[in-house]
């Protein structure tokens, strides 16, 4: 197997959270930047509505639009950003899309919502992006490695607490969708990188919009994130990026053989892992290398 | 407000339309966008207005003659 001469100069949640379940899947996506053809219906999905959900909340609260107005502004973004996209998902199309975005504006009022986004001299934190070095440096250019977040808002609790909100698009909202959301390092992450930039936050805030053939469901979740659980995050995150250069140098990398080859409908690399030869099927796979601080799809 | 669900095939065709002229480059007026956001309100409306139907409860058999018991 080839090991790449690079490694990657940012690395973000979704890679440590692969690498954690099984290295080599991480080498295969991140490593060789291989990923089935096409675009994934749910990262578009969610990509497009999390882009509505900004424009409308730059149009209601920055430029103070009334709500129709405003939802006409982020049903513009939406259309323009689904682009040429067609799937044949049962639930999850532009209408759908747009259905989501009037459903959650209906289910949360902006005028009476506990949380709205932070306005600091004239500038709304929605779509908040970073990317901050870590005291590691990369094993080729001796640069210091940077972890890099983007949630959709740092918003204000309540009028009082900041807190982290992500909205998340999913199929179902059963009584355990709530639960996974409690130790989720992608939340930790983004509380440690809003401290960083002046912003401590209280808490994190999940708001989950389910896309169903007869409507839509919400849910909405509140997590805390103190000190000594970003702490905690960040010790485990540098010990997990040393493990990834390691492995890097070693050249191995090593498969979980386990839960992480089917979870989520099962890995997309279950074709080479079941094949004695896995080279026989790279041509079902296109090189697309990741940027983490770039557009998340 | 009326809670009358719009032509689904209608609205669908008139989306398309829609974003077919957005991807053409085509200047919208914003009024269009708000239209579609209304007519996606109704139907909501409607839906969560109409009555739900009972789910039939699957009729017990016989196993030896598959009356029903």
């Amino acid at each position: 197997m080839d090991n790449p001469s690079s490694f990657p100069a940012v690395i973000d949640s979704s890679m440590r959270s692969q690498f954690v379940a099984c290295p080599h899947s991480f080498f295969r996506r991140y490593m060789q930047g291989l990923q089935r053809p096409g675009t994934s219906v749910h990262l578009h999905f969610g990509s497009c509505f999390a882009d509505g959900i900004a424009a409308f909340r730059r149009a209601f609260y920055l430029d103070r639009h009334p709500t129709d107005i405003a939802l006409g502004i982020a049903a513009a973004e939406i259309i323009r950003r689904w682009g040429t996209a067609e799937f044949t998902h049962p639930t999850k199309s532009l209408e759908t899309c747009l259905g989501a975005l009037e459903a959650y504006v209906a289910h949360y009022p902006p005028a009476t919502d506990h949380l709205k986004p932070l306005i600091q001299d004239d500038t709304i934190h929605t779509e908040f992006n970073f990317g901050l070095p870590l005291p590691i440096r990369h094993p080729v250019t001796d640069e210091p490695l940077l972890y890099a977040g983007r949630f959709d808002m740092l918003g204000v609790l309540h009028g009082t607490g900041k807190a982290i909100v992500d909205e998340k698009t999913t199929s179902q909202l059963g009584d355990t969708w709530g639960n996974q959301w409690r130790l989720r390092a992608q939340f930790t992450g983004y509380a440690w990188g809003a401290a960083e930039f002046g912003h401590a936050v209280d808490c994190v805030v999940v708001r989950g919009i389910s896309i169903l053939k007869r409507g839509f469901g919400h849910a909405e979740v509140i997590e805390q994130r103190p000190q000594w659980m970003i702490a905690e995050w960040k010790d485990q995150l540098l010990r997990d990026i040393r493990r990834m250069i390691a492995t890097w140098k070693d050249g191995h990398w090593d498969k979980s053989l386990d839960s992480a080859c089917s979870s989520y409908g099962g890995c997309t690399f279950l074709d080479l892992c079941t094949s004695e030869h896995p080279d026989r099927w790279m041509g079902d796979y296109e090189v697309s290398h990741y940027d983490p601080l770039g557009s998340v799809e | 407000m009326s809670t009358t669900n719009p032509d689904p095939l209608a609205k669908a065709r008139h989306l398309n339309d829609l974003r077919q002229r957005v991807l053409a480059g085509e200047d919208i007026p914003p009024e269009e966008y708000r239209e579609i956001i209304a007519d996606i309100r109704q139907t909501r409306l409607a839906a969560a207005a109409a009555p739900v139907r009972p789910k039939a409860k699957p009729t017990k058999l016989n196993p030896d003659t598959l009356e029903p018991l």
